[in-house]
């Protein structure tokens, strides 16, 4: 059994307005942006007699938008897009950097922001930035319009909050008050390309002019089964001195907040070595 | 091998120089009546065409989709078969009930195995062949199979324990009678010489380890597959094979018919490695079964395997561990080698991994080897490019740069103080430089930050194999154009275009104006290609057959140039008088005056004579940087040192060793089979979850050729597909070494293991 087209229906919205209502009549429709996670479901005849929503004509939701706030990225950006467009490098450069290492060229041109939300993998790579820039993602349904904090969005392995109907429109990034003192971005893959990640990490840090913590966000992929801020750690930190002691706590409170498992791909004590080692470095400097 | 030569008496003895261009040696060889007088280094200078870059005649051809891999091959009618595997481990089997399958619309044949016995997951059950692939694979599903289940192992090292579940009962295992088989385990196969129980009292310092590696398997990227097409008693087979020659014995054998009957075609094809020497493959019969569904159902019938049947059934490199013990005096020179192997090939023999230690550093006297063969309840393996010797390698070289390290000696040193081919002493240097071996760290792992580069080496090992029964047809046309036969396949080594370059040599014109025909058996025949042997075997008779040729050219063209044919010669694309080059002919002008059509010469080849060395060498270098924090490892540069004697077209061989780089570090850093041990299945059977190295992943990849004479041909030519990966492995682990002080001794070298061994590093210190 493979995928069957002719078992399909696919409905074809020319415009976002006619999506909502689209989506609305048909709730049970699976929505379709760059296809990369859809289409392998399809290939293994998973979606034989459903009813696909295809986004991927609306333009409209594909530009990225500079406001006086900050950036709104339309959720049919691909990654490619968001990888080469030079605002998001300039404010957002995680998220650049994370766009550049998802799958290889092939999805980057095809997979989208909005898409790989939705999809809810714990491991998505562009989850740790988007978690650390406080990103604020705009959802849309025959009710209205929403606006959620990024991480409400996620309610475990491919499940999000996301309510009937309802179609993700926009991803808003606010620009940051200031420019962080470090940063950091790492994906730990099996290969170079083409490979889920065994773990994903964004860290953003501000140091004071006497070199005590402002503020950390530090965020985690693949170690939980959402994606996760070090809200412990975090805290712990901030005002502090990053002396040896207080570098080895937080490192030693990452575990409050995450919980790799074992799988095909890595351990879980790998996982918790490893991001404790790039948290550890990271603080270090 | 194929290494039986035919009963040829050598008549003709040639003085040759042989050897490096560097040292030449007067040697005497001894050819079979009608051979001609090898080219040795006295040739290499003059050289137009052998050992300059040519781009393969089927590039063009592959990038652009045009290439007609067995895959592509569509007739009308056909129908599409599909394969159906046991879905246990070890059993028998009860009932096959095909009704349902065959009730279903659109099936046309169904095909069920009599064999009852189940020894692994994958094993063929039963076959359909429908009206789309889609429809195969619903008849597939209905297949209904009753299953009695035994217990089963599904590994190595569970397997050796006792009381572990028989994968035999006695007398069943493969390898013959005379084998001692204790349990799982059969063996030893002894080998070496001395007394290593001396040596080692003689030693300075001793190490021992013990290595491990898990089953890799091929991967190719064309899966295994026919299309079987009978028009009454004739059989026409589209295979992905190496072997079209033994596709059509096996066939023919199997369906009970004559070889006549039979052609087998394999125009291109997408990588073997050794796991296509089969008609079918070692775990899988799909070919034979393809044949029987197309005569049953009257229509043509394609069965290609999925990547699931792939990684189950049609081979991959035996599992090992292997213990290595090693004494040497204070200055390094080895006094004794232990050596024992445990291999698994599943549920086959030929997991023996000793070639390397049988072979390299013979200086030392006392060595002693013990190979056994452990079963376990997986797919057989198959020959993959130097069966055995990259797992050997991995052992004995992580040992001599442990070795190294005890005695405090530079593990380069301590290869070049006990190397005993005066080929690899001379591949040392060129290695050396082009990795810059001096910029290795003097101390392992003393290198600041968290990022750490190293260096290292690793030798390998492999032989002068050839096959004599090869015949090639050269034909030259009236218009000039020019054609040249064989049987053998191209797999991907760049073949055709090679036998171009040795015809072109012969004839005095370019490689691309001549069309080469390969992989049919229709065409004269020619041998597997396993054992790097196709170049070699086919390259003295291509020589032979233009020769032939050649001189029937100059019959016609001495006549029209009013010289003697013994007074010409043809060089450039012309044919003329070699003491008066002005009095010229075109190679064109000269076929327009032959009398007939055609010149059409066939040539056998000559049997294989004295070699300079029987053995070929090589040796490697491997630069990788380690980042501590992560396990990750990235191999940043390889350079391989080779020697194949005259190398035929420098491009396509360069190729094959870079090719044979990537496969080894992909083994060495990714490729792991995993059984579920509850179950007795493989865990990742495609290609998502068994990871191989991606573009991305590439590293800096440099092949240096050694050339040299005597290759006991009349071409001097050498095999290569294969010896390039035997020290890949150990090269890659030596170097992770060398960045961070950190041994690791079992594969893939895996963040998570790298981690591990440099804590156990650190705990040392």
């Amino acid at each position: 059994m493979r995928g069957a087209p002719e078992t399909m229906r696919v409905l074809r919205p020319r415009s976002p307005a006619e999506a909502v209502r689209l989506y609305g009549r048909h709730p049970e429709a699976l929505p379709l942006a760059g296809g990369t996670d859809v289409m392998v479901s399809w290939n293994a005849g998973l979606l034989n007699r459903r009813t696909v929503l295809d986004l991927s004509p609306l333009r409209e939701w594909s530009r990225i938008r500079r406001t006086r706030a900050g950036l709104v990225v339309g959720a049919l950006a691909t990654h490619a897009r968001i990888r080469d467009d030079a605002r998001v490098r300039a404010a957002f450069p995680l998220l650049a950097e994370a766009a550049s290492v998802i799958g290889a060229a092939a999805i980057q041109n095809r997979g989208t922001l909005g898409g790989n939300i939705a999809n809810a993998s714990p491991a998505g790579d562009s989850f740790p930035p988007l978690a650390v820039y406080e990103a604020v993602v705009h959802t849309i349904s025959p009710d209205g319009e929403r606006r959620s904090r990024f991480l409400n969005v996620f309610e475990g392995p491919k499940a999000t909050a996301l309510r009937p109907a309802e179609l993700i429109a926009a991803v808003e990034l606010p620009f940051l008050p200031k420019r962080p003192t470090r940063q950091i971005f790492r994906k730990i893959g099996t290969r170079a390309a083409q490979a889920l990640s065994k773990t994903v990490a964004a860290g953003l840090l501000w140091l004071d002019g006497k070199g005590r913590v402002e503020e950390l966000r530090f965020a985690l992929g693949a170690m939980a089964p959402t994606v996760r801020r070090l809200r412990t750690a975090e805290a712990f930190l901030a005002g502090q001195r990053l002396t040896p002691a207080t570098v080895d706590r937080a490192v030693e409170l990452l575990g409050e907040d995450v919980a790799p498992i074992d799988d095909v791909r890595s351990t879980g004590a790998y996982r918790l070595a490893v991001s404790r080692a790039l948290l550890g470095g990271f603080l270090r400097g | 091998m194929p290494q039986e030569d035919k009963a040829q008496e050598p008549s003709v003895t040639f003085k040759v120089k042989a050897g490096l261009p560097s040292d030449p040696q007067e040697m005497e060889v001894h050819a079979a009546e009608g051979d001609l007088k090898p080219w040795d280094l006295e040739s290499l200078p003059g050289f137009q065409h052998m050992g300059k870059p040519y781009p393969r005649f089927d590039g063009p051809l592959k990038v652009t989709g045009r290439a007609r891999y067995t895959y592509d091959i569509k007739l009308p009618g056909m129908l599409y078969g599909r394969m159906v595997g046991a879905t246990i481990p070890a059993g028998t089997i009860v009932s096959i009930d095909t009704t349902k399958a065959e009730a279903l619309p659109g099936v046309k044949a169904v095909w069920s195995t009599e064999s009852k016995k189940v020894r692994f997951a994958g094993q063929d059950v039963a076959a359909v062949a429908a009206v789309s692939p889609e429809v195969a694979m619903d008849a597939a599903r209905l297949v209904e199979v009753t299953y009695e289940e035994k217990p089963f192992i599904h590994e190595l090292r569970a397997a050796m324990e006792d009381g572990a579940p028989l994968v035999f009962t006695e007398g069943e295992a493969p390898g013959g009678e005379d084998q001692r088989v204790r349990g799982n385990v059969a063996g030893p196969r002894r080998g070496g010489r001395g007394n290593v129980a001396a040596g080692f009292a003689q030693a300075a310092a001793t190490i021992e380890s013990t290595y491990y590696l898990p089953v890799h398997t091929h991967s190719c990227l064309e899966t295994h597959g026919v299309v079987a097409h009978w028009e009454g008693e004739q059989l026409t087979v589209y295979s992905s094979t190496q072997g079209v020659y033994a596709t059509r014995e096996g066939l023919a054998e199997a369906l009970e018919t004559d070889r006549k009957n039979v052609r087998v075609i394999c125009e291109h094809m997408g990588g073997g490695f050794g796991s296509k020497l089969s008609p079918s493959a070692t775990g899988s019969a799909f070919a034979m079964v393809a044949c029987k569904l197309a005569k049953k159902a009257g229509a043509p019938v394609k069965l290609m395997l999925d990547r699931h049947q792939e990684q189950l059934c049609t081979g991959n490199a035996p599992s090992a561990q292997i213990t290595v013990k090693i004494g040497a005096k204070k200055d390094g020179t080895l006094t004794a080698v232990e050596y024992t192997s445990y291999g698994s090939a599943g549920v086959a023999g030929g997991a023996g991994t000793a070639g390397p230690a049988n072979t390299l550093y013979a200086n030392n006297p006392n060595l002693k080897v013990e190979e056994y063969a452990v079963f376990t309840n997986t797919g057989p393996s198959a020959p993959l490019r130097a069966p055995g010797h990259s797992q050997g390698a991995f052992a004995l070289e992580s040992a001599m740069d442990e070795l190294a390290e005890k005695l405090g000696i530079d593990p380069l040193e301590l290869r070049k103080k006990n190397e005993s081919s005066p080929i690899r002493a001379a591949e040392y240097d060129p290695g050396v430089k082009a990795i810059g071996w001096e910029r290795r760290n003097k101390k392992a792992g003393d290198t600041p930050g968290p990022k750490k580069r190293g260096i290292g080496m690793a030798n390998g090992n492999w032989y002068v194999f050839a096959n004599p029964n090869v015949t090639v047809e050269v034909k030259i046309h009236r218009d000039g154009s020019v054609e040249l036969f064989s049987g053998s396949q191209d797999i991907g080594t760049g073949f055709r275009t090679a036998m171009a370059v040795v015809a072109a040599e012969e004839l005095g014109i370019a490689p691309t104006d001549i069309t080469s025909h390969v992989g049919d058996t229709q065409y004269p025949q020619g041998p597997s290609s396993g054992g790097s042997v196709t170049t070699n075997s086919v390259a003295p008779a291509v020589r032979l057959a233009a020769n032939e040729a050649k001189k029937k050219l100059f019959e016609v063209a001495a006549k029209a140039l009013d010289a003697d044919p013994g007074e010409l010669k043809s060089e450039g694309g012309k044919v003329f008088v070699a003491a008066d080059p002005a009095r010229a002919l075109s190679f064109k002008e000269a076929a327009s005056k032959m009398p007939g059509e055609v010149i059409d010469c066939s040539a056998d080849r000559k049997t294989q004579y004295e070699t300079f060395r029987r053995d070929l060498a090589g040796t490697q270098f491997a630069e990788v940087e380690v980042d501590t924090e992560t396990g990750e490892v990235r191999v940043l540069k390889m350079v391989s040192v080779n020697d194949c004697g005259f190398p035929v077209n420098s491009l396509t061989a360069k190729n094959q060793v870079i090719g044979a780089m990537i496969q080894g570090v992909s083994w060495a850093l990714l490729e792991d089979r995993i059984v579920d041990p509850n179950v007795g299945t493989m865990v990742n059977p495609n290609l998502e979850a068994y990871k191989i190295l991606s573009p991305k992943d590439m590293f800096e990849a440099e092949s240096i050729l050694v050339p040299q004479a005597n290759l006991g041909n009349n071409t001097s030519v050498a095999g290569l597909g294969e010896p390039p990966i035997v020290p890949t492995l150990g090269a890659v682990a030596n170097a992770i070494y060398n960045a961070t002080g950190a041994r690791l001794r079992e594969l893939p070298m895996t963040p998570d293991r790298v981690l591990a061994a440099l804590a156990e590093a650190e705990g040392r210190a």
